[in-house]
């Protein structure tokens, strides 16, 4: 008997059982792994809350704001859901050989594997598709004996022993065929998982950052969980169960119509109609589940406002009102839904009435042949066994197809991320350390100070001492075609210089520095540091000659210590103390419970965004890098305290080239060099005292007549 | 039936009777559905096992055919008796999955709208303690995997128990001592299923754990991909995260490995019965033949017990699978139970609704504050402050020197630990919310904003304002002019959380919503900070009109220019005020206030 109810089917035939069984680990583990998903959602709220937390803050996301991508990031961070629904409609993947192709090859690694795989199921299948077959030797015995008495007690129960013992061997087979190859496809799924996973980060950790501008945190990391899930329950249930079902339906198929094609032509018919039913009942239903996600979308939409809003709302006594709304919205939800049900909840009793029905036709058949005595009882006993698990490996199949469709559009998607290109990174100048001998710069990682290693073309190299003397020339840079945000800027910085960007929101500010360490690359002008174009540079050796405090406190989860030492893998606790201590954190780490271990969770929401500005600053402290770039680096610090840092700061950028970024125009004031950036251009460019007397945009920006974020 | 509800909640929390009692009542409005269900499920049983049981009579009725009790017409009702179960499945199946759907969505939609409201209700102490972001999880995905072991629970949990009993009872009808093998086979099934049960699930949280710190780490990764890459760390990244990979995937192996064992050793079981049953039936059939017993077990007979061995048996991985299930649901169950079990920390039921805001007098008088019980320092520290109805007071300090926590007790966001606050002479906690904050109105340091058009939001305020105060409102604010720079002005839509406009736009558009409500005592915490200061200046000569002559205005500022014309100004320091009078005073006398003076002064002095 073949039954299907929703939401988990069960299956009692014998012979079907094989693969109920075999796909509830799959269950288990999509179970398992949506909450994850899940949490993508719901964490990126906190991570958006943060931010708007600090007013200060504010500064620092408009001008953000001027990048492209950026806006709508933060616009719609929390919408995943509303992804999750898009990538639902567009369940589709576009080039489903390409695809396939692909993923192929990062199952196929496990070749051998897959070939016992194969095989277990293969025998498993076939042995237990058989094994029904040896029934009816023993029902015909049975027959022989009760109702044509032609038998004797011992030699019947001799035949059918020998049966019965032939059954339990080939039922023996087959299930341990079956653990085994449970058991090899848990492994290679687990590992396709990873490799998949693996290569993913590690593509990830070379694309541009604009390319993280443009995605939000929740899109990228969907790739990791839930695609990644689509494939591994293709590819632990789907290839084992399309094998198994193949093999089950034409050996069933064959076997039905060797006991009676004309049965078996009656029964093929009603299983294409259940196949049919079960295709024209998905399609007549999709627009009203789409329905269905967008009320859904709604409700969660509101539902998430709501609750980050609450604090205005309580202040407002909005409460009544905004639970109205949401119940109206709810109640949307769910009436939406009940409707979508009304077709969708045919599927499942049409489907068992039509197995049923096909079974009930096989037995009137059925009757009437052996009535006709074209049939024995047994035979028919055997062939309904066989009839009434006809349909099951069909209906497997038609799931695999859409599981496999679903894992292919995953997979395209997963591709795409690993088809991004890396970033441009052509450079082959890279840092060295020297020192100066009889024959000019020796390379010396011990003692040797840093110097460019700038190779020859007859592949000798040539060493430039670091100075980190930037030179900016007429740089012009855009995000998008067009919309120029740094226009003709030529400034430079001395060795050991200071060099300041002010101006209001959306200035050009942060994109220099963008520049500046190449996360975009520059397109028109350039910049050279000790007079090497910083496209030669390669970019790993670029980065680690500079040491840079953004204005988002990035931490990442681990202790406090970690986070300093990421600045310098192999710092030692007394450096780690040090730096802390100039940038002012070592007292208030002191305070933490733990300390140094204290372990911060991945946001960081367990430190002020101050604090985590001060540990930001440790880390660059600890890296102890030439060139420094500050933007923004004191922003959610209180002007008391970043006097305090004051002096840890001054030494910080002791005998640094530093570029500073700030909308607090007293930690730029003893800057010898302060560019006036606006819209994009230098307007004004000279020291604070000059300027001052200029009496122009700073001046007023100093004198705070005007918006200064 | 009913009484199978209730176990099923029973094993997901054992300790709280309470919630379960709860979850029942999200059932209401459905529980003729809910009910209907099981009855529909155990219908569909029943026609399961009958049609097992009429073909068992039809093969040993076949074999009669040669015999004289052998009627056509007999066997013609048999088999449209077997029709008809099957049209019978249609109906019955139709309507079972019609009532559990709409019995599901059903609970979903009253628990959504409970943890919903129950949310809602919550103080600004709750939610801080809850945090925002697992606030929002809860009501998306933790409900939605109630909703669906809901659902398992009212079709398959409940069919796999009648299923066993059944089968079983239709196996004894066909022989009491066949059946004893099902003694040996279920306890046997039972035992391991208990025993690897109790091994799974904590393989199971590992993996459910190690796969959160997977999430974690890629999250921060790729959140701060930009310090990854200043800093060169791809590849220490790399190391690290194929670290935390290996670690998802052993978790996995090892909690899985577990699952697989399951099947096939109910498999086994099984064909074992089969075996032994098809062994001992022949027997019986055969000696009874030659026993010259008539009426012993019949070859029919003995194909429907077979079929019944399988269903009884498949019954009991359904049982596991819903088991199963539930250890997933059980730590979404405690975290929705945690928001429900909630308390309000603050509540107004000693409020009098009579009570209105008199006036904008503000007092202080001893307060300490806290924010959890736990917490060995004070955040405010014996503060006595009194401002006069229609005063203008600046509060300034570092950050974390508690200037909001402080204000914050005035509308009572949250109650002060010791001591009291006095609003127009009363005590906050003599006043309902409603009327307290129909007086005191406060504009967050947050700028929270929502769906809908700018005019929408500027009148939570006041929801009846007219077209007129709107644009009032909007122009003490200074808001006005920029709204009016929009394409559809006060129409504009906000967008999800209002964020298509600016931060100082925000927060000009959140004053304008408190201004709109003509309260007694208004308070702007840090209000300004995100708007220049040209407009901060005309927002404070606003202040100074005489629509506000009246309001007891308290300005929490970081820029000492914001407060620096106030009547008077406190000074916190570390939850204590440390200095009080006006900006003249302050400056010669206030160490405190002149550091903060002294480093955002050289602006000032050029002024």
């Amino acid at each position: 008997m073949s039954e299907k109810n929703p939401p988990i089917e069960e299956k009692n035939t014998p012979s079907v059982i094989d693969e109920t069984v075999a796909e509830s680990p799959v269950k288990d583990e999509t179970v398992a792994e949506s909450p994850v998903i899940d949490e993508t959602v719901a964490e990126s709220p906190v991570k958006d809350e943060t931010v708007t937390d600090a007013p200060a803050k504010e500064a620092g996301r408009k001008d953000r704001a001027a990048k492209p991508g950026h806006k709508r990031r933060k616009k719609e961070l929390t919408e995943e859901e509303l992804e999750e629904q898009k990538k639902k409609e567009k369940n589709k993947p576009k080039d489903i050989k390409k695809a396939a192709k692909r993923l192929i090859s990062y199952i196929t690694v496990h070749k051998r594997r897959l070939i016992i795989v194969a095989i277990c199921v293969m025998l498993s299948t076939g042995i237990g598709t058989v094994a029904a077959l040896l029934m009816q030797p023993i029902y015909d015995t049975l027959e022989q004996v009760v109702v044509k008495g032609n038998m004797d007690h011992h030699s019947a129960m001799a035949v059918i022993i020998r049966y019965i013992v032939m059954m339990a061997i080939a039922n023996l087979l087959s299930s341990t065929m079956a653990i085994i190859y449970t058991k090899l496809m848990l492994h290679i799924t687990v590992d396709t998982v990873k490799t998949l996973r693996r290569d993913l980060f590690n593509h990830l950790q070379y694309l541009p950052v604009g390319y993280f501008d443009r995605h939000k945190t929740g899109e990228i990391m969907s790739r990791f969980t839930s695609d990644v899930a689509r494939i591994n329950d293709l590819v632990n249930d789907s290839f084992p169960t399309i094998i198994s079902s193949t093999i089950q339906a034409v050996m069933t198929l064959s076997i039905m119509i060797y006991y009676s094609w004309k049965i078996t032509l009656t029964l093929t018919f009603a299983v294409v109609l259940m196949v049919l039913v079960v295709i024209g009942i998905t399609n007549l239903c999709s627009p009203l589940f789409k329905k269905h996600q967008k009320a859904m979308g709604e409700c969660n939409g509101y539902m998430e406002e709501y609750i980050r809003g609450i604090k205005a709302v309580k202040v407002f006594c909005f409460e009544e009102r905004s639970k109205a709304r949401f119940n109206e919205l709810n109640e949307n939800y769910r009436k939406i839904g009940v409707k979508a049900n009304i077709i969708g909840g045919f599927m499942g009793p049409i489907v068992s009435m039509i197995a049923r029905v096909n079974y009930a036709i096989s037995v009137t058949l059925g009757v009437g042949m052996v009535l006709k005595g074209k049939m024995s009882v047994a035979n028919l006993i055997v062939y309904l066994n066989y009839a009434s698990g006809y349909g099951g490996p069909v209906i497997s199949i038609a799931g695999c197809y859409s599981s496999l469709i679903s894992a292919l559009a995953g997979a395209e998607r997963i591709f795409e991320v690993l088809d991004t290109p890396f970033e441009e990174d052509n450079g082959n100048v890279t840092l060295a350390k020297v020192v100066e001998g009889i024959m000019g710069y020796e390379e010396d990682a011990e003692n040797g100070s840093l110097a460019w290693k700038v190779p020859q073309e007859d592949g000798t190299a040539q060493y430039v001492p670091v100075h980190c003397e930037v030179d900016i020339k007429d740089l012009t840079f855009a995000y998008e075609e067009g919309r120029n945000v740094i226009k003709h800027v030529t400034t430079h910085a001395n060795s050991g210089q200071k060099l300041a960007f002010v101006g209001s929101t959306g200035a050009g500010k942060t994109t220099i520095t963008n520049l500046i360490n190449r996360f975009y690359e520059v397109e028109e002008g350039e910049i050279t540091i000790d007079g090497i174009n910083i496209k030669d540079i390669k970019k790993a050796d670029l980065r680690s000659s500079m040491a840079f405090v953004l204005q988002d406190a990035r931490l990442f989860a681990g202790t406090i210590a970690e986070n300093i030492r990421y600045g310098k893998l192999d710092a030692t606790d007394e450096e780690i103390v040090a730096a802390a201590k100039l940038a002012n954190a070592h007292s208030f780490i002191e305070k933490l419970p733990e300390g140094y271990e204290t372990s911060l969770r991945a946001d960081g929401v367990n430190i002020s965004q101050g604090q985590g500005q001060l540990l930001n600053i440790a880390r660059a402290a600890v890296s102890d890098r030439p060139l420094l770039v500050l933007d923004e680096a004191t922003s959610s610090v209180d002007t008391r305290t970043e006097r305090q840092i004051e002096k840890g700061m001054d030494q910080l950028m002791d005998g640094k080239t530093v570029l500073v970024i700030a909308h607090r125009l007293s930690t730029v004031r003893n800057s010898q060099n302060i560019v006036v950036l606006e819209d994009g251009e230098i307007i004004e460019h000279g020291d604070h005292q000059s300027l001052i007397d200029y009496g122009g945009k700073y001046y007023q920006l100093y004198t705070g007549m005007f918006e200064m974020t | 039936m009913a009484k199978q509800k209730p176990t099923a909640e029973k094993t997901k929390e054992p300790k709280q009777k309470g919630n379960v009692k709860r979850y029942l009542g999200f059932i209401k409005g459905y529980w003729i559905l809910t009910l209907m269900t099981p009855v529909m499920v155990f219908v569909d049983v029943i026609i399961g096992l009958q049609l097992v049981k009429i073909m068992g009579d039809l093969v040993d009725y076949i074999y009669l055919a040669d015999t004289p009790e052998f009627s056509m017409h007999t066997l013609h009702m048999k088999l449209l008796e077997m029709l008809g179960f099957c049209l019978l499945t249609l109906i019955v199946g139709y309507i079972s999955s019609r009532c559990s759907s709409i019995a599901t969505m059903g609970f979903g939609a009253n628990m959504r709208s409970a943890l919903f409201n129950k949310i809602q209700d919550l103080s600004f102490e709750n939610i801080d303690k809850l945090k925002v972001g697992s606030l929002i999880t809860r009501m998306i995905s933790d409900t939605s995997r109630i909703q669906s072991l809901f659902s398992n629970i009212i079709v398959i949990f409940i069919k796999g128990p009648f299923t066993l009993i059944m089968a079983l009872q239709y196996a004894l009808n066909i022989s009491t001592k066949m059946s004893r093998i099902f003694y040996a086979a279920i306890p046997a099934i039972a035992l391991i299923l208990i025993v690897l049960g109790k091994k799974a699930v904590p393989l199971f949280k590992e993996m459910l754990k190690r796969t959160d710190d997977f999430n974690g780490t890629l999250r921060g990764n790729i959140n701060g991909i930009r310090v990854v890459k200043t800093f060169v760390r791809e590849e220490y990244e790399k190391s690290r995260f194929q670290k935390i990979i290996e670690a998802v995937a052993d978790a996995n192996i090892r909690a899985q490995t577990l699952i697989i064992f399951i099947s096939p050793f109910i498999m086994i079981v099984m064909y074992a019965c089969s075996i032994f049953t098809m062994l001992y039936g022949s027997n019986t059939i055969i000696k009874d033949k030659f026993a010259g017993v008539t009426d012993g077990l019949t070859i029919g007979q003995l194909t429907a017990f077979v079929s019944y061995i399988a269903q009884v048996l498949s019954s009991l991985m359904v049982i596991l699978m819903v088991f199963v299930s539930m250890i997933v649901a059980r730590a979404s169950i405690s975290r929705v139970n945690e928001v429900f079990n909630e308390e309000p920390a603050i509540n107004d039921n000693d409020g009098d609704p009579m009570l209105q805001v008199k006036n904008g007098a503000v007092e202080f008088r001893n307060v300490s504050f806290k924010y959890s019980e736990e917490a060995e320092k004070n955040i405010l520290e014996n503060i006595n402050l009194s401002v006069r109805s229609g005063e203008m007071l600046g509060i300034i300090g570092a950050t974390g020197s508690a200037k909001s926590t402080l204000v914050n007790l005035i509308p009572r966001l949250y109650d002060a630990t010791e001591g009291e606050v006095l609003v127009g002479g009363e005590n906050v906690k003599d006043y309902k919310f409603t009327n307290l904050r129909e007086g005191v109105s406060v504009v967050l340091q947050q700028t929270m904003l929502f769906s809908g058009t700018i005019a929408e939001n500027i009148r939570w305020g006041k929801l009846d304002a007219t077209d007129e105060e709107v644009i009032e409102a909007a122009k003490a604010a200074q808001a006005h002019d920029f709204i009016m720079e929009k394409e559809k002005g006060y129409e504009t839509e906000l967008g999800h959380g209002g964020n298509t406009v600016s931060g100082g736009q925000r927060q000009r558009l959140c004053m304008a919503r408190a201004f709109i409500k003509k309260p007694k005592v208004l308070i702007l915490d840090d209000s300004t900070s995100a708007v220049d200061t040209a407009t901060d200046a005309q927002v404070r000569a606003q202040l100074r009109t005489d629509a506000f002559k009246d309001i007891t205005k308290i300005i929490i500022a970081q820029r000492i220019t914001s407060i620096m014309d106030a009547d008077r100004i406190v000074v916190l320091d570390d939850g204590r005020i440390c200095g009080m009078g006006t900006h003249d005073e302050l400056v010669k006398n206030n160490k405190i206030y002149q550091e903060i003076f002294v480093s955002q002064q050289e602006g000032v002095l050029a002024q």
